[in-house]
């Protein structure tokens, strides 16, 4: 009987700590934003804005703080009765190392590896807080009529990204877009 | 509220306490801590919840706990107070600490010192871009230039200008690019110019589609270098572009580079201030939550450990209060507990030996109470069997046993008390009693026995035989008094008295009954023979006549007193109770006032009927002879019959029965009557006898009452058997 009581708290006590955590993990997505999704013959384009204050950004980026901001694009097929099928999921990484000494911002697409030196500010603007026709995933990947969804999800970081595999266990989420289309 | 009472509440107000903390210290949004003040707050709540629950448990608990819980629950939240009041006094000085260094760290000068640090790095860089900005405008109209961009120069010349520049103005690389981004020519201090340039960059593109100077700083795997784009500018648009490399001094940069290393990291710091702070303070929080989960489960085992023998004590203290005493607990410890743990064991081992002598005791007494109620239930057995009537007397006088024989005999009342002074209680049928105990208290000789008549109420009386006996103390029995035994030996004497007169009529019957037919048959023969010679006639007639009358009526009372002497055995067999009833009827129909009432509903009664018939002629004799001056239906006969018995009523409404007379009526030669032999109904009463029933008198006056009452079957029974 003892041991029964033992386990039940035991599990009161686990079920308490999992709600908590998914709860914690999904929380804080206060930023608003928008986000558009276009398609040609072939592709799936999204553009994303994150409507963020500048002073947000140049504030850290003038101390010579590094900006990052993490676009994780997901499209995922609707489903009524059960989880939505994940269809592809892409992570762009946007971050701006500043230069104090020659006062200027070296923008890097870390995804693909591109980087480039700007001295404006607006220039470093438009890098953290836009993607811009960003090509998402292949039409041929879509069914007709089927609805699908694509959710955009960006967390802004400053400073050094520490890229330990627990680092991401705790990561907070600035801005969530979600929107539904189908194939026209 | 008792003391009890409210430690029974210190869980829950401790819960209620962290719940309290946990939800002031709740991380918000863009709160700094992260995941550290996340599993603090985890950590409260299960605390919190934990303690909620050990609280709630507590309250709704109604049995007694177990054993040591309630020490070792003390002992638990007494260790951990103890390390949560210096935790929480650390804490907060270590958050004041560290505020405190805050301030410190990030004071004013600091942040002064290193901006203007970083003005001197940066106006470093800006003097070095100025400067190459100021010489490249020197040669942004060169001719020799603009022509070797146009083409007009050959390699080696425009080499060789281009190294007199590079010397001139002490620039480590000097590259000639015409319109379409071509290399022209290029030299570079100590090393050969590659043929092949690299390609320009946006800035360079830029500046020759503007016609711009302008300069940006190249990071490469040796230093920095400083890079100048001059358009050449022809005679109306821009021919090419000269680009200059400057190779800025290790020594410098590495110090700008530090100075803006340090700067970016104390601006991170900084911004990062109020995490710091934060997170210092959830490290020191978890750290405090760690020393105490940990303080008090090392405290549960310590108490646990510290606990079990006492609750072991405990049990076994409850077996023993339950009667269990084999019960031994462990000595293991040489502690103070050990000791206790063995001076208990030897307790319950002496209460054990202890409680089985005395059960062995227990058992002896029972056995012998056993015996000793067996003997007396032997004895109040025999003694209410028995027919005769026994009194056990204290030497107080005080009744110490009576048995039910004496109740019977001397129709004692329900609720007569015999614990009481018989002398005392010495009234009415006791009297006599009394009187024998006194004799037999005060006489010198230890037996005495006696034998006197006893009246009882209603009447009647019985005859006691009264034997008594001194009892003294002896070497088994420490009583003394007086045994009383009466026995009712009132049938013995009828009997004996019925024997005498039999014997007394049997021989007057032999020699009265003898001379009396000569004396009759002489007086006849007087009376043929000599009533003629005689001269008063008259006179001779009434003297003989009184004789034979005389004589006869002495043959009469002879005859009676033969038939009470030897009475015949009755000859029993069924006789209708109303036939018997009907002849009576037609014997006396001459009587007007008798009323005979017959039922006719064929019972029968196992009887002599001529000897049931003259007991019914004696009783109408005498209800007739009671009722002479009456008139109307004075005189009552009927039957009654029931299972068991049959009964014949007569009734009269005569004169009636002196009460005094009622004891004796029944005894032979005892009549009321001048001309009665008084043997009518004492030779009735002797026939219901030998019948097995009764002759009573239910009521002596108004109505004058008697009942004869004979068995059905009584008689047959016997004679069967």
């Amino acid at each position: 009987m003892k041991h029964v009581l033992q386990c039940k708290q035991l599990k009161f006590l686990s079920v308490l700590v999992v709600v908590l955590l998914t709860a914690l993990s999904t929380a804080y997505a206060e930023e608003t934003g928008d986000m558009q999704i276009r398609m040609d013959q072939q592709i799936v384009y999204c553009d994303a804005t994150l409507n963020k204050d500048e002073e947000a950004f140049s504030h850290l980026l003038k101390d010579g703080i590094p900006v990052t901001t993490v676009w994780k694009i997901k499209v995922s097929k609707l489903r009524d009765y059960w989880l939505n099928k994940k269809i592809a999921e892409i992570v762009v990484t946007h971050r701006v190392n500043p230069d104090l000494l020659s006062r200027s911002w070296m923008l890097i697409d870390e995804t693909s590896g591109i980087s480039r030196r700007v001295y404006s500010m607006a220039e470093v603007y438009h890098f953290l807080s836009r993607l811009e026709n960003f090509s998402v995933l292949d039409r041929s990947l879509l069914l007709d009529h089927e609805m699908y969804q694509m959710s955009v999800v960006v967390a802004i970081k400053h400073g050094e990204i520490n890229e330990a595999w627990w680092a991401g266990l705790w990561e907070s989420v600035d801005l969530e877009l979600n929107k539904e289309f189908s194939q026209p | 509220m008792s003391r009890i009472g409210f430690m029974r509440l210190i869980p829950l107000i401790m819960s209620a306490v962290l719940l309290m903390i946990t939800v002031m210290l709740w991380p918000e949004k863009d709160a700094d801590g992260g995941l550290l003040a996340w599993i603090n707050v985890i950590l409260m709540l299960v605390l919190s919840l934990v303690l909620l629950q050990y609280g709630v448990r507590l309250l709704r608990e109604r049995s007694e706990p177990a054993a040591g819980s309630r020490l070792r629950a003390k002992l638990v939240i007494g260790l951990v107070g103890m390390l949560l009041i210096p935790s929480a006094v650390i804490q907060l000085a270590a958050s004041q600490m560290v505020e405190r260094g805050m301030d410190v760290w990030f004071d004013v000068r600091v942040d002064t010192l290193l901006d203007r640090a970083l003005n001197l790095a940066q106006g470093f860089y800006a003097r070095v871009e100025t400067d190459m900005k100021r010489d490249m405008f020197n040669y942004i109209s060169d001719a020799t230039l603009v022509a070797a961009a146009s083409g007009s120069l050959d390699y080696r010349s425009i080499n060789n200008y281009l190294a007199e520049i590079r010397a001139v103005e002490d620039w480590q690389k000097v590259e000639l690019f015409d319109i379409n981004e071509r290399l022209v020519g290029g030299v570079q201090e100590g090393e050969l110019s590659s043929l092949q340039a690299a390609p320009l960059s946006d800035s360079a593109r830029l500046s020759m589609r503007l016609g711009r100077v302008a300069t940006e700083l190249v990071t490469r795997k040796d230093g920095e270098v400083a890079v100048a784009y001059g358009p050449l500018i022809g005679a109306a648009s821009v021919v090419g572009l000269l680009r200059v490399e400057m190779n800025l001094p290790a020594g410098v940069i590495q110090n700008a580079r530090a100075v803006e290393s340090d700067y970016r990291n104390y601006r991170e710091l900084e911004h990062n201030r109020q995490s710091i702070a934060a997170t210092f303070t959830h490290a020191m929080l978890f750290v405090t939550l760690l020393v105490l989960l940990v303080a008090g489960l090392f405290g549960l085992l310590f108490a646990r450990r510290l606990t079990a023998p006492i609750g072991d004590l405990a049990q076994a203290l409850r077996r023993v209060t339950e009667g269990d005493l084999d019960v031994v607990i462990s000595e293991s410890s040489q502690d103070e507990l050990g000791s206790l743990a063995r001076s208990f064991n030897e307790m319950a081992n002496r209460l054990k030996l202890n409680v089985e002598a005395i059960e062995k005791a227990q058992k002896d007494l029972t056995k012998a109470l056993e015996n000793s109620r067996q003997r007396q239930y032997v004895l109040e057995s025999l003694l209410a069997n028995l027919h005769t009537g026994v009194i056990l007397v204290d030497a107080e006088g005080r009744v110490r046993l009576l048995n039910q024989a004496v109740r019977d005999i001397l129709h004692l009342p329900g609720n007569w008390v015999p614990s009481v002074d018989i002398l005392q209680a010495s009234q009415g049928s006791l009297h006599d009693v009394g009187d024998f105990y006194d004799e037999l208290r005060h006489q010198q000789e230890d037996h005495l026995q006696r034998e006197f008549d006893v009246d009882l109420p209603h009447g009647k009386s019985v005859h006691l035989l009264a034997r008594g006996a001194r009892l003294s103390a002896t070497a088994s029995t420490s009583f003394s008094g007086y045994l009383l035994v009466i026995d009712d030996i009132s049938d013995l004497a009828e009997a004996q008295r019925n024997k005498a007169w039999a014997e007394v009529a049997r021989r007057l019957a032999h020699e009265i009954k003898n001379p009396l037919t000569p004396i009759k048959l002489s007086a006849e023969r007087l009376q043929r023979r000599f009533r003629a010679q005689v001269d008063d006639e008259t006179v001779f007639d009434v003297c003989t006549q009184a004789i034979i009358t005389q004589v006869e009526r002495l043959q009469r009372l002879i005859a009676d007193f033969s038939t009470l002497a030897r009475m015949p055995q009755p000859k029993m067999r069924d006789v209708s109770v109303d036939g018997l009833l009907k002849e009576m009827e037609e014997l006396f129909n001459g009587y007007k006032r008798i009323d005979v009432s017959i039922v006719d509903a064929g019972w029968t009664c196992h009887c002599d009927p001529d000897q049931v018939r003259q007991v019914l002629i004696n009783l109408m004799d005498n209800a007739l002879s009671a009722t002479e001056s009456t008139s109307g239906k004075t005189v009552r006969m009927y039957s009654r019959v029931n299972e068991d018995h049959a009964e014949w009523h007569v009734e009269d409404d005569g004169e009636g029965i002196d009460s005094a007379s009622v004891s004796q009526l029944f005894e032979a030669y005892y009549s009321t009557k001048a001309s009665g032999s008084g043997l009518g109904l004492a030779i009735a009463k002797r026939i219901a006898e030998d019948h097995g029933g009764e002759l009573k008198l239910i009521s002596n006056a108004k109505p004058t009452h008697f009942c004869l009452r004979l068995p059905r079957q009584c008689l047959e029974t016997e004679e069967a058997s």
